[in-house]
């Protein structure tokens, strides 16, 4: 039913949120560690430190969103799927690979600066703007990747 | 819309009215002090009274901790504000100070006598379970011995039948016979035996016993064992129902929490009044306190060191002194004032910049989370816990500033037709029977055209670092330094505004030819005036020309990356968007309608909270970092200190009286 480019395309509209979903998940949970230790000692400073927390998950909604929006393009979503030649559907598993591999390692880099952030809010609590600032700075990476994922995407319809 | 002027001010009055001139102080509220040094002049010394109020807010404190584990709220909620006392409440407060650090006390002691029992508690179960395996013993524990008979009372490690301990024996001293044992009780661990023996082998029957491991009790007592045992489950029940009655005590003080919240601002107060009475200074017959104030309140201030029979002189401070910083700005822009502190105080030279960035503040943040229905939310919800409680300090700044991003993200949301995702749309197709989803964005839809939106992104960028460029010009001109004015602004404006063009038509093409003719002289003429003036400073040709071209790389790379990192605007307004109606899809993927509505309504309800809560998060965070990173770093510099007024620093209590002013 499907052409074998409309597979490839899927396999990489597939992995896109899988590996940055991946990267996401690890990073969440690096920095749940180092929170749970804070707040075992101080419960106030949740609020503070589920910020940080929620900061590398970002990349994993990155991730979700260029497939959804291949998956839509393709036609899968509406279950008109499109009929692709091989090179067509290797472009759309090219548009995934920036947010599927900058998402994953820069989510595990953002998890990183957060854990340290942590540490911040830790013995400085009204200081946590900086640290949300600083792991922020991580994410800028994954973002300019996934424009270039939505813009040759865009480029492909 | 700036920081508030600072005056130093000097005050002086008798000295027996020291006392009451930092109270008349503390209650305006609006003054800072600092420490006097002087070596003609002595300082009181304040270490003791500060020490008791010390430690008397730490007992209250140390009660509140201790009724909160027992379920009766101390704290204040989040959104909740101060309670106000009037005068007369405070002084018959105020009366009473004694009676309510007794109850502070009284919580500690139930406190500490719940924590003994317990550690009584645990003691004597330990008891109850060594004596367990003696109950059946029905002669004394101490093994008295008859006029040729002894008696060993002890445990052994492990299991022993009568038939193993005999043989075990029987094989160490197999020449004596004159003994007998009983087991009271075997246990897997433990047994427990009682032996008999004739006074002659006392010795080599012990001697057999101990290289076994026979271990006599280690609390013996005359007493028959089951009575222990009821001894040690009484005191276990008694001690039971005190911490029980104790607990009930402390869960029943709900009407004492006032008591303590009221004693830890009046302490905490009187600790302040005391840390600052030690920063004046005596002489024989005169006090002297040093401190800033912010000039608008001086006059104030003047009165009320009159009222205390004293003088105050106003100056303005030394250039090199270490000034607090207050900011004062209109409503519109107070709100942000936090995210300034966030990254810094003004410094000596900076101006604040939170009148600069909250018009940027609000557009930025309204076109990340760019969601007409997560924009009204925020604006109804914000907008009530304003009116509804009485949150005060910096949570009513946040909350402000909130209820003006919700009104932004209102804006671009319906900008771009998107409301709860595409909720509208879906309903139309799913329920109301249209073929195609409407249009119902005001201007466009942003998934169907990213690039413009992208390049809408950059302009709006360019905009936002143009005025950090325009706020550092001006703050040159006036310093006077008119010529870094011009030529570290101007050449770089042209620049990018010549370069934009050429660099948008790569996206998109179409633009007029006479536009892109300007814009290539435009940019021509930038980069020269850059190369030959950006170091203009040294002498040297070549190192002039050689400057010029690092300069120009510099600018060239820091613009472009800078003005690349607007494209966060584009992204973060599709993850809300896209998500949104995955969300929405998610809920219609049932064919059957009525199960389809119940399906939406479930997904909508957890999906949206999820998506808005994260997507919020993201917009506060990424328009931070626009303000800080990318046009902070044009004109500001921070490192202010920020101003500290000697006030009623209380937590749940305001006294009417006391100023509002800063």
């Amino acid at each position: 039913m499907f052409s074998s480019g409309m597979a490839i395309a899927i396999i990489g509209a597939v992995l896109a949120a899988l590996v940055a979903g991946i990267g996401s998940a690890k990073g969440v949970g690096m920095v749940g560690e180092a929170a749970a230790g804070v707040v075992a000692e101080d419960p106030s400073k949740f609020s503070k430190v589920l910020i940080l927390q929620l900061l590398p998950g970002t990349q994993g909604l990155y991730g979700l969103l260029t497939t959804v929006l291949v998956l839509s393009q393709l036609g899968v979503l509406s279950g008109a799927p499109l009929n692709l030649t091989v090179a067509q559907g290797w472009a759309y598993f090219g548009a995934c690979l920036p947010i599927m591999i900058v998402g994953y390692f820069s989510a595990i880099a953002q998890a990183r600066a957060a854990v340290a952030g942590v540490g911040i809010v830790a013995k400085n609590p009204s200081q946590n703007g900086k640290a949300i600032t600083m792991a922020a700075m991580v994410e800028t990476y994954a973002i300019l990747a996934l424009l270039v994922s939505i813009l040759v995407v865009n480029g492909l319809k | 819309m700036s920081k508030l002027k600072m005056l130093k001010f000097e005050a002086a009055a008798l000295q027996q009215n020291g006392k009451s001139l930092i109270e008349e102080l503390q209650r305006l509220g609006i003054a800072e002090l600092y420490a006097i040094e002087d070596e003609r002049l002595f300082r009181s010394k304040t270490a003791e009274s500060t020490q008791i109020y010390e430690s008397n807010i730490s007992i209250v404190a140390q009660a509140m901790d201790t009724l909160s584990e027992y379920g009766i709220k101390c704290s204040n909620g989040m959104f909740s504000g101060r309670k106000e006392l009037t005068k007369e409440q405070y002084n018959e407060k105020c009366s009473k100070i004694n009676d309510y650090v007794k109850k502070a006390y009284k919580i500690n002691e139930l406190k500490k006598s719940i924590a003994d029992s317990k550690a009584e508690i645990v003691r004597n179960e330990t008891q109850l379970g060594s004596l367990k395996v003696w109950e059946k013993l029905d002669i004394s524990m101490l093994g008295e011995a008859t006029q040729n008979a002894v008696c060993f009372i002890g445990t052994l490690s492990g299991e022993y039948s009568r038939e193993r301990l005999l043989s075990e024996v029987s094989q160490i001293i197999p020449e004596i016979k004159e003994y007998d044992v009983e087991i009271v009780c075997a246990l897997k661990e433990i047994t427990s035996v009682v032996v008999f023996c004739h006074k002659d082998c006392e010795k080599e029957v012990l001697g057999a016993l101990r290289s076994l491991g026979f271990v006599p009790p280690t609390e013996a007592s005359s007493k028959p064992v089951r009575q222990r045992i009821e001894e040690c489950r009484e005191k276990i029940r008694s001690l039971n129902v005190c911490v029980e009655q104790s607990q009930n005590t402390l869960r029943s003080m709900q009407n004492d929490v006032e008591c303590l919240k009221f004693a830890f601002d009046y302490f905490t107060v009187k600790y302040e009044e005391y840390t600052n009475l030690s920063k004046a200074a005596f002489s024989q017959s005169s006090v002297v306190v040093c401190g800033y104030v912010p000039e608008k309140f001086s006059q104030k201030l003047v009165k009320t060191v009159e009222k205390c029979g004293g003088a105050a002189v106003l100056t303005e401070p030394e250039e090199d002194e270490d000034v607090p910083v207050v900011l004062s700005n209109n409503g519109f822009s107070e709100p942000v004032e936090g995210i300034t502190e966030m990254y810094a105080l003004p410094g000596k030279n900076d101006v604040d910049p939170s009148g600069i960035m909250a018009f940027f503040y609000y557009l930025l943040f309204g076109m990340m989370l760019s969601d007409a229905g997560y924009g009204v939310l925020m604006t109804i919800g914000s907008w009530f816990i304003l009116k509804k409680t009485g949150v005060e300090g910096n949570m009513r700044k946040t909350m402000k500033m909130f209820f003006y991003c919700g009104i932004s993200t209102t804006i671009w949301g319906a900008l771009f037709g998107s409301w709860f995702g595409d909720i509208v749309q879906v309903i139309c197709t799913n329920f109301l029977g249209y073929a195609q989803p409407p249009n119902i964005a005001l201007w466009f839809e942003p998934i169907k055209d990213p690039i413009k939106l992208l390049l809408f992104s950059f302009v709006i960028g360019i905009c936002h670092l143009f005025l950090g460029l325009v706020v550092f010009g001006v703050m040159q001109w006036k310093k006077g330094d008119k010529v870094s004015a011009i030529l570290d602004t101007v050449p770089i404006m042209m620049t990018v505004l010549g370069a934009a063009p050429l660099a948008g038509s790569i996206l998109a093409p179409g633009i007029p030819r006479i536009v892109m003719e300007i814009a290539k002289y435009l940019a021509i003429a930038g980069v020269v005036l850059i190369v030959l003036t950006n170091s203009r400073s040294s002498k040297n040709i070549l190192a002039r020309l050689g400057g010029g071209l690092y300069g120009l790389y510099n600018i060239a790379s820091g613009y472009l990356s800078d003005i690349l990192s607007y494209s966060r605007l584009l992204a973060l307004g599709l993850a809300t968007g896209s998500i949104g109606s995955v969300i929405n899809m998610l809920g219609t993927m049932i064919q059957n309608p009525v199960l389809k509505a119940i399906l939406l309504v479930v997904v909508f309800i957890v999906g949206h909270s999820l998506n808005m809560a994260i997507n919020v998060l993201g917009a506060y965070v990424h328009t931070n970092r626009l303000q800080f990173v990318e046009l902070f770093s044009k004109f500001y510099e921070g490192g202010g200190r920020a101003f500290q007024p000697l006030k009623f620093n209380t937590k749940f209590f305001k006294f009417k009286e006391e100023n509002d002013n800063v």
